[in-house]
């Protein structure tokens, strides 16, 4: 049985490709907007991975501030599961078309979670040819158990 | 009621005086109201040799008199707190209102209530009988007033001054009354002397503003947000400290909103839940245009105070002070003016945003004053208008850092797309010897939305000097182009169907048109992408081209996010994007304003004509351009 992963991305044209590859070692779920995110995770807790964009629209009733226009989305997204993530032990990839990766990290590093749990992915220095593995490499450090 | 001397003969002794006063002010350096106004009255006691001299301004807001300033020789701290608690400074309004020639009031302890025909009296009449004064003179301060000065609104920076001096004796004979004209020269000085004090403090203020922002503008950061959020800091303190105000809150204009959102304060808490706002939640902070009396200040440009106990004033949110809500106070409301340069339109707010100030201390007494002295408005009104183009600048650096990051974003991502297709294809490439048309279509799809991307860089249409005209039919030149890679990416990002109807094949066929073939697609490919993007999931985009009697015109329909009433006067505001589109998509709000401007660069327009179910542009091609030679 595949494993199962959250890819959280408003962009669906340019990751149908990123998801083909997933879709050959994950049992993916996609979701465009943001706001969805809490809803998919409350009915379904056995994620195995978690992928996020980080520059997306802001929810809707969340201050613009609080995503930075919606340029932190993904990381406002990752603040507000932090319990969630530390919980269910779940790794998480933020997949970005972002450059300031030290910005990304810094942000991260505030958030108090387990170590090495996070990932922080460049779309550009990791494409979709590599997603895949990138991820099955990060679900065994997290939580070391037998994928498909 | 006596009046002062129309003529008569100054001693010797007087005339001295009076020459010392006018060496003595003239030879005066302004600094600031504070240091220069119990000079100016301390020159006043030596000229009139008076027990005490009391300088009164009028404040224009407040629409009261104060006092201001006494002479350094003047027993405040006794004669103001231990003997009677000093009233709002209300009191004096009927008569000193009236004033433009010095009146002289002798024998105050039975002054009767008549002056000038009308009934009014002086409300603090009993103060001054237990200060022990037995006469006393007013003398107003006047300056010429221009014509502007009566339609300007707002504070007054400057001119005209508006005050009065009074000085007291404890015993009728030592009063010598002086002839009018003399006293009038005098307050003629004062009030010039006066102005250049203001001015002096301005000045001062200048230099500080100058070196805030020089130091702020200039600073690098990764995040501009921390040198906005330092100068802001910066610029409250300066309030607080030359206002002499507990609490200070900046409101400025969210970016093409009729709103205002706070941007820094000394601490708010909302009246409702009494609950103390964050510093991550102060954007939630925000009122509309005309809400309340922020809305009022932003919208009308107007300043405005509420005096201690004013009724009805009960705002969203008030300035907290060691954790307890600030009630009952007095509060100033001043406008961040908007560039001289800017056009405002009517339905537009006049300024940029609002310095709200709280709970002001008397410079005076060292107690909680119960309004703003004339004074701290004025250097109030300084203080914004110098803000103002630093705010501006900061609000635009905020778009344009938020611009440039949807612009790295959004061309980013084709280009990824373009290198990982191209991996695709290296993948297969050499054994198939071909390449799917999925990803062809990719790369073709990616590549025109870069270019898209660059296009939307480019300065207005209508600035194009020179369209480049050319035979173009608008189904084999536009639409064919733009098909594949339209309905590739309709079909990928929301499962769309594209349905073209009206080009040819009917007995009226759209005709060939001469236009700039790069700038008609370009408003083409603006809307079709944009009905693509906002459509509801599995519906179909339709694109129908019709001849009418005047011209050709060319709907493009989709069911989906629609427009609301509230945004369709705004919609082709460059830069702006209502609220649903900005919950789908992040973009910079170009293409709609961009399309429109290509569209009339030949003459013809662009229109939204229906706001949902469904929304439908509609493009016009004037008849014209089916000649060849229209651009001649």
């Amino acid at each position: 049985m595949k494993a199962k992963v959250l890819f959280v991305d408003d962009d669906r044209y340019f990751t149908e490709r990123y998801v083909r590859q997933l879709e050959h070692h994950f049992d993916v779920t996609r979701i465009q907007y943001a706001g969805n995110v809490f809803e998919v995770l409350d009915s379904h807790s056995d994620f195995q991975l978690i992928i996020l964009d980080v520059m997306m629209p802001t929810p809707d009733g969340i201050a613009a501030s609080a995503t930075a226009e919606g340029r932190d989305t993904g990381l406002w997204l990752l603040s507000e599961l932090r319990a969630y993530i530390r919980k269910h032990r779940v790794p998480v990839i933020l997949y970005t078309n972002r450059s300031d990766t030290d910005v990304i990290r810094d942000s991260v590093a505030r958030m108090n979670l387990l170590d090495d749990q996070c990932r922080i992915c460049n779309k550009r220095s990791t494409p979709a040819l590599e997603l895949s593995q990138v991820c099955l490499d990060h679900v065994a450090t997290v939580e070391p158990k037998e994928l498909s | 009621m006596n009046q002062s001397n129309q003529s008569s003969e100054l001693s010797a002794v007087t005339r001295d005086r009076i020459m010392r006063f006018h060496a003595r002010l003239l030879s005066h350096a302004p600094v600031s109201p504070i240091q220069d106004f119990p000079e100016i009255c301390d020159a006043w006691r030596e000229a009139t040799d008076a027990d005490w001299v009391w300088m009164w301004m009028y404040n224009d807001l407040s629409c009261q008199w104060e006092l201001t300033a006494y002479d350094s020789k003047f027993d405040a701290d006794v004669l103001l707190t231990e003997m009677f608690t000093w009233p709002d400074t209300t009191s004096i309004l009927e008569f000193v209102h009236r004033i433009d020639a010095p009146v002289v009031v002798t024998e105050v302890e039975n002054w009767q209530v008549s002056h000038i025909g009308e009934d009014f009296g002086i409300p603090w009449i009993e103060q001054l009988v237990q200060m022990g004064c037995n006469v006393f003179c007013t003398v107003p301060l006047l300056s010429p007033r221009s014509p502007q000065d009566e339609t300007t609104p707002g504070i007054d920076l400057v001119n005209p001054i508006r005050g009065a001096v009074s000085f007291h004796y404890r015993t009728r004979d030592d009063f010598d009354a002086q002839p009018d004209d003399v006293l009038l020269l005098m307050g003629w000085l004062t009030a010039s002397i006066v102005r250049n004090s203001y001015q002096a403090e301005h000045r001062s203020i200048l230099g500080i503003l100058n070196e805030l922002a020089e130091k702020h503008l200039t600073s690098v950061r990764r995040r501009h947000g921390a040198a906005r959020g330092e100068y802001l800091d910066a610029l409250i303190a300066l309030i607080q400290q030359q206002l002499n105000t507990r609490a200070v809150s900046i409101f400025y204009q969210v970016p093409f909103e009729n709103r205002v959102e706070c941007l820094a304060t000394t601490g708010l808490c909302d009246t409702n839940a009494s609950s103390i706002i964050s510093k991550d939640d102060l954007s939630q902070v925000t009122y509309e245009a005309n809400e309340g009396l922020i809305g009022q200040c932003f919208a009308s440009g107007e300043a405005a105070v509420r005096l201690r106990n004013a009724a009805r004033h009960s705002p969203k949110y008030i300035e907290i002070m060691d954790g307890a809500p600030l009630r009952n106070v007095a509060v100033c409301y001043c406008p961040i003016p908007k560039a001289s340069y800017e056009e405002t339109l009517p339905d537009q707010p006049k300024s940029h945003g609002v310095i709200r100030c709280v709970d002001p201390h008397s410079p005076l007494r060292k107690e909680v004053a119960s309004s703003f002295s004339p004074t701290a408005l004025k250097k109030l009104a300084f203080i914004a208008r110098q803000a103002a183009p630093v705010l501006h600048n900061f609000a635009i650096r905020v778009q344009r850092e938020f611009a440039i990051s949807i612009i790295r974003h959004d061309l980013e991502t084709p280009l990824n797309m373009i290198c990982d297709t191209a991996e695709d294809i290296g993948t297969y490439v050499d054994s198939d010897q071909r390449i799917r048309w999925h990803d062809l279509m990719n790369l073709k799809t990616s590549a025109a939305f870069a270019q898209n991307l660059l296009d939307q860089l480019d300065p207005d249409p209508f600035e194009v000097a020179d369209p480049e005209i050319e035979e173009t039919l608008l189904e084999g030149h536009i639409v064919a182009r733009l098909r594949h890679m339209l309905e590739h990416f309709a079909k990928l990002e929301n499962d769309i169907s594209i349905k073209y109807s009206g080009f040819s094949g009917s007995s009226f066929c759209v005709p060939p048109l001469f236009v700039d073939r790069a700038l008609v697609e370009r408003a083409f490919w603006n809307l079709l992408v944009n009905a693509i993007k906002y459509s509801n999931e599995g519906s179909t985009v339709e694109v129908k081209a019709r001849v009418i009697t005047s011209g050709i015109e060319v709907e493009v329909k989709n069911q989906g996010i629609g427009v609301t009433p509230e945004d369709r006067g705004r919609i082709f505001q460059p830069g702006y994007r209502g609220r649903s589109a900005m919950l789908r998509k992040q973009g910079l709000g170009l293409g709609l304003s961009i399309a429109r401007r290509a569209m009339e660069k030949h003459g013809g327009t662009l229109n939204l004509t229906k706001l949902s179910d469904p929304t439908v542009f509609t493009m016009f091609f004037p008849q014209y351009l089916q000649n060849a030679r229209w651009n001649s």
